[in-house]
């Protein structure tokens, strides 16, 4: 929950780094929901209800459409059950599930936005999109599993 | 005993397919109201955005505080060519009016209210900001926000305490202005209808007699369109061309704000 909240602050915090280099695109509070997997147990509906309900947060308060991120976050949770439970739960699979996640969550906004006219096709805004929100956030995802090492030994364990 | 948690029921093809279905239809027509740039913000809507931008806000406080002296000279420095252009105008304004003496308000009389950018461009593909006044401070939808190098954008939402601004940099076609162009002693009239992501000019077309233009004119509002106010900076000509058909001659403007990197802006409210 906590990493929730922290999450949430660092996006708004480091999205002032666009003014230094065009590739620091903070998408955190994404991230964050493969962080918090491990914290729900395998309680997968409570896991479902929190990522609607968080991305629902995230909606309002950065964007203005209220549904749209709430319905991505849920299926992105439903993909990382599915993920999850074929793979371990170690660093490498959660950096490729979160590099997944993004290409994911840019090109399903993405291709709602211009299907219903909000923003006029144009493939490069996609492409630019993606390669500049990968690297902030994969350097924050090893940083914060490395920092919740213990908590995810106790989850491999059970 | 242990109940077994993974109970296999038997759902038919059919409940899965329809309910997949009302789904989608429920989530495009909620989409379709809530995806419109000239909506305005449910009460609820308000009230958990004003609350989780406070949070955030307690917590970019020191950030600002270490920006600060950067700012005030870059501010200094870029005022001087904002003034130039606001003394052009109003030579201009004053002009006509000495022809014609029955005007009520000036095209260029306006209130200035200061504010912060809370966060930056974290909007669908970076066409927003967020700034941290709102309708508590009498800011309405359609005000023009400048910065003091340029024109930065138009108020889209309120809520009580904070507003998005919609960049002029942004793609898409919703964006248009009216401008002029200041050549020698006289004014051409345009309009800015697109941006250039990949090389960064805004491109102003319409334009009628192109062959006076050189680079280094500068380019304004003219305010009439009724949302921005007149005489505020856009940019400086940078080449002539020709457009996508090589029909008629486009006009490459290069903006006078610093894309990135503004912290202060000021919105604009007309006086009526």
């Amino acid at each position: 929950m906590i990493i929730v909240i922290i999450s949430f602050i660092l996006d708004n915090i480091f999205s002032r780094l666009i003014k230094y280099s065009n590739l620091l695109y903070p998408l955190f509070s994404l991230l964050s929901l493969i962080l918090i997997y491990p914290y729900f147990n395998r309680k997968d509906n409570n896991y479902y209800i929190f990522s609607f309900i968080f991305g629902l947060i995230y909606d309002i308060t950065y964007t203005d459409t209220i549904f749209l991120s709430a319905f991505i976050f849920l299926s992105i949770s439903y993909l990382l059950r599915l993920i999850f439970n074929k793979f371990n739960y170690n660093y490498l699979s959660v950096l490729l599930s979160s590099i997944f996640i993004i290409i994911y969550f840019r090109l399903v906004t993405y291709l709602i936005l211009v299907l219903l006219n909000y923003l006029n096709f144009n493939i490069i805004t996609l492409i630019s999109s993606i390669y500049s929100s990968l690297i902030l956030n994969i350097i924050y995802i090893l940083l914060v599993y490395i920092l919740l090492n213990k908590k995810i030994l106790i989850f491999k364990t059970k | 005993m242990k109940r077994n948690i993974n109970i296999n029921k038997k759902v038919s093809k059919n409940t899965v397919i329809i309910f997949i279905s009302v789904t989608i239809i429920i989530f495009a027509v909620i989409l379709n109201f809530v995806i419109n740039d000239a909506r305005n913000l449910t009460f609820i809507e308000k009230t958990i955005k004003d609350g989780a931008l406070f949070i955030n806000k307690i917590f970019a406080f020191p950030l600002n505080i270490i920006n600060n002296d950067n700012e005030i000279k870059k501010i200094e420095e870029s005022i001087k060519k904002q003034s130039e252009n606001e003394i052009n105008n109003l030579k201009k304004e004053l002009n006509e009016l000495k022809n014609n003496l029955e005007i009520n308000n000036l095209l260029s009389d306006y209130d200035k209210i200061n504010a912060t950018v809370i966060n930056r461009n974290l909007g669908y593909f970076y066409n927003t900001i967020t700034i941290d006044k709102g309708s508590k401070d009498k800011i309405k939808k359609d005000m023009a926000v400048i910065s003091s190098q340029g024109l930065i954008g138009k108020v889209i939402k309120t809520t009580r305490y904070n507003s998005t601004v919609k960049l002029l940099t942004s793609d898409d076609s919703y964006n248009k202005v009216s401008v002029q162009i200041k050549v020698n002693e006289k004014y051409l009239y345009g309009i800015l209808s697109s941006f250039d992501k990949e090389n960064g000019y805004y491109i102003v077309e319409g334009v009628s007699d192109t062959k006076d233009i050189k680079a280094g004119d500068l380019v304004s509002t003219t305010g009439m369109g009724d949302i921005f106010p007149s005489g505020i900076l856009i940019g400086e000509v940078v080449s002539k061309d020709l457009d996508n058909f090589e029909i008629s001659a486009i006009i490459k403007v290069k903006p006078s704000i610093n894309i990135n990197n503004f912290n202060y802006v000021t919105v604009l409210r007309r006086n009526q």
